[in-house]
């Protein structure tokens, strides 16, 4: 991928796969500032090794794969002061006040605040993204069955903390004002 | 599919360390899932539940998504590209 066009297309596409990153970036490290310098650093990386971007393969998740061995070497490196608890503010503090249904929501990050970083990480992937299985697996550089096995533990857990499972609960079946069935899969 | 894990591969060396690190917890996760889905399975939700996890996931990230860019981005994006045309 060299020459003036490819590169304009290039940027315009990275530009679209911004506010991606920075989600995921943020569900990895929580903090703003640090989730922005990390789409930064990823953006520049990815940029200068374009030549090994298989034109017609993901970009997005040849992008997020940069930005999330970026974190572990930068974690491991002691650059960011991370923990176990760190992705969890990010997403309750997204959470505005107004929209309908936002108390779910405000419990809902909370619960999600909670879990594991490798179980948030693969539920964002495959249940956020919509990331293939076999792409999580990938990109994580684990088997299909652990991204499977991590996804599911992820969501049992997540029922189980906001109640969403007691299906013998009528506010469980399906309470109206609150959309209950989503693309399923 | 097809050309994915090449493009991946871009990032490697970084990708190898990674790998390495995460080796125990890997061999563990991965032993457990090849017997193990059943054992998951077994508390498999029900779509429904699975739906409306989704949903409230697929909600709190749209707010991230949606958030107003800086201009930080656009900016370090144009001044890449202009490195590209000067070299």
């Amino acid at each position: 991928m060299s020459g003036t066009s490819d590169a304009t297309s290039l940027q315009k596409e990275l530009a679209q796969l911004v506010p991606n990153l920075r989600a995921f970036a943020r569900s990895l490290c929580g903090n703003t500032d640090q989730a922005d310098d990390l789409v930064q650093e990823t953006l520049v990386k990815a940029w200068r090794s374009r030549d090994s971007f298989a034109e017609g393969s993901n970009l997005k998740a040849w992008l997020f794969t940069i930005l999330r061995n970026t974190f572990l070497s930068e974690r491991r490196k002691r650059k960011f002061e991370v923990h176990d608890t760190d992705g969890k503010l990010a997403m309750q503090l997204s959470v505005k006040g107004e929209q309908p249904g936002h108390m779910d929501l405000i419990d809902f990050a909370k619960a999600f605040a909670t879990l594991p970083a490798e179980q948030r990480e693969a539920l964002i992937l495959v249940g956020a993204e919509g990331f293939a299985y076999e792409d999580a697996a990938l990109m994580c550089g684990c088997a299909v069955g652990t991204i499977k096995s991590r996804v599911n533990r992820a969501r049992v857990k997540l029922a189980e903390m906001l109640g969403v499972n007691e299906t013998d609960d009528p506010e469980a079946e399906g309470t109206a004002g609150r959309p209950t069935r989503a693309t399923a899969g | 599919m097809h050309d994915e894990g090449e493009g991946i591969a871009a990032d490697s060396s970084v990708g190898r360390r990674k790998l390495m690190h995460r080796k125990d917890e890997k061999d563990v996760e991965a032993g457990a899932a090849k017997t193990g889905l059943k054992e998951d399975s077994h508390v498999l939700l029900p779509r429904e539940a699975q739906g409306r996890i989704g949903q409230h996931l697929r909600r709190v990230y749209g707010e991230i998504l949606s958030e107003p860019l800086p201009d930080k981005f656009s900016q370090l994006l144009d001044s890449l590209a202009k490195t590209e045309r000067s070299e």
